[in-house]
């Protein structure tokens, strides 16, 4: 019996963790908590143009390389590409200052520069998850000569009107943003992980009840602590980023307007050209269908592409709704264009 | 009732439970979410937010005045300590990426040790027609 109940209890208890964020790689460049990693490739050929996950700034990376088999990073290594991860790792107090010009026009390009250096190419292929896509956005936007020949952007906010219950709750008229990151310096990951979860309050209690349900079953008990592990594993949000994400991005939608400015350096979306695909959940609460539909009509390119998902936020991109939708969308995607 | 049976609706039962959970939670956060898109609500957490905001700078203020008074370092000194070497950490990765390119020069100069083994970038998609161009093509000239 009790070797029945096992896997349920060691979830419950927190022992034999499972082991995330595994793959080989090795540390290119880093600057303060930022890390640019190349995961070792494992096949004797690969195609042409790198591939550079752009990770968000409130979430950790390992949700892209989660378990063995159940990791895109793996995915794609074993598929023939030269994978990169751009990961802006948990932001200390010193990093409060550090705003989204820092990452859009310092780090970004110099992740960029060394993975030619690496690679020989001048181009890359970006994939940016949530706020990753974002900057890999506005990176392209301010560097239209910028060597992105391809995107991929997963569960990104574009139309900030679109953010629902996010953006009613930050406006100006009840959120005084400059007060909190005053206060704060970074914003705590508590503090983000309650906005996170208060959109669906009843999302982690009902979680339990389904552990329960499946407290024998190896397999589902496996999946749900890797996954709630990392809902859980919040990070504060460097302060001044902050500010300007609600300023410019919540208050003013600044940047499907085509008026959002970094060191005074226009970000023009229609400036972007590269092929764009834009993979989005249509049951999304953290960034809704409404504000990532819009992107591609706000786009340059002509080769651009809408791919609309059953699912959520996080079963986009991982879990078993991911390795048969996503992942091979992708890599079909991405294996014509990289060459 | 044969065993087989007995089995079918026992997971019948587990069918409809499952169902009826799922809807209850959609039903349950749409009707929470109707609540909290009400400006009362939005008002109210906002000045939760502040509350918090004013208590936190407050305990940071008294910290800092207790920890002065104890001849202590507080955490904004640890703070600008940390500031001061990241922005050393900055300056030292500017020297490096200038060695770097003095490296990069060197090596095209053709006095540099072998390069490490790279998979070849050449690969394509399966059923792809094969590329023209030999590997071989310098870098610039492949795009």
């Amino acid at each position: 019996m009790q070797e029945q109940l096992a896997p349920g209890l060691e979830a419950l208890l927190g022992r034999n963790e499972p082991g995330v964020g595994l793959t080989p790689k090795d540390t290119l460049y880093s600057r303060g908590t930022m890390r640019l990693y190349r995961y070792r490739p494992v096949t004797d050929e690969v195609y042409r143009v790198p591939i550079v996950f752009v990770m968000s700034l409130v979430s950790k990376s390992y949700i892209l390389d989660l378990v063995p088999g159940q990791s895109f990073v793996e995915y794609l290594l074993q598929n023939g590409y030269d994978v990169y991860m751009v990961d802006w790792g948990v932001p200390r107090a010193e990093d409060h200052t550090l705003g989204l010009d820092d990452y859009v026009l310092d780090m970004l390009p110099r992740c960029v520069e060394e993975i030619r250096k690496v690679t020989g190419e001048e181009d890359v292929s970006f994939l940016g998850y949530c706020m990753g896509g974002l900057f890999s956005l506005m990176y392209a936007a301010a560097f239209p000569d910028g060597g992105v020949k391809n995107m991929v952007t997963v569960a990104s906010p574009v139309d900030f009107s679109g953010m629902g219950l996010m953006r009613f709750w930050a406006d100006p008229r009840w959120f005084d943003v400059d007060r909190v990151v005053d206060a704060y310096g970074n914003i705590p990951a508590e503090m983000v992980k309650a906005s996170i979860e208060f959109l669906r309050p009843l999302e982690r209690p009902m979680g339990y009840i389904r552990l329960f349900e499946n407290f024998r079953d190896k397999t589902y008990v496996y999946n749900w602590r890797t996954r709630y592990n990392w809902a859980m594993d919040q990070i504060p949000f460097p302060g001044e980023a902050y500010r300007q994400m609600t300023k410019d991005l919540m208050w003013g939608n600044k940047l499907v307007k085509g008026e959002m400015e970094l060191r005074g350096r226009r970000l023009d979306l229609q400036e972007i050209r590269c092929s764009t695909l834009n993979a989005m959940a249509e049951f999304d609460h953290i960034a809704p269908y409404e504000s990532t539909r819009p992107l591609i009509a706000a786009l340059g390119g002509s080769d651009n592409t809408d791919l609309t998902v059953r699912g959520g936020h996080v079963s986009l991109i991982a879990g078993r709704n991911a390795i048969m939708r996503l992942w091979p969308t992708v890599n079909e995607w991405l294996s014509v264009r990289s060459l | 009732m044969t065993e087989q049976s007995q089995e079918q609706a026992s997971q019948d039962v587990m069918t409809l439970w499952r169902e009826w959970l799922t809807q209850t939670e959609r039903q349950f956060n749409a009707l929470f979410n109707q609540g909290m898109n009400a400006e009362p609500f939005a008002r109210s957490m906002g000045g939760v937010t502040e509350m918090t905001a004013a208590y936190q700078r407050m305990v940071t203020e008294g910290m800092q005045r207790y920890l002065t008074f104890m001849n202590m370092p507080s955490r904004q000194d640890l703070i600008g300590v940390a500031e001061t070497l990241k922005s050393i950490e900055d300056r030292i990765a500017g020297i490096e990426e200038t060695l770097q390119m003095a490296a990069a020069a060197v090596e095209k100069n053709g006095n540099s040790a072998a390069p490490r083994a790279e998979p070849a970038r050449t690969r394509r998609p399966p059923g792809y027609p094969l590329a023209d161009e030999p590997a071989s093509v310098p870098d610039g000239m492949r795009r």
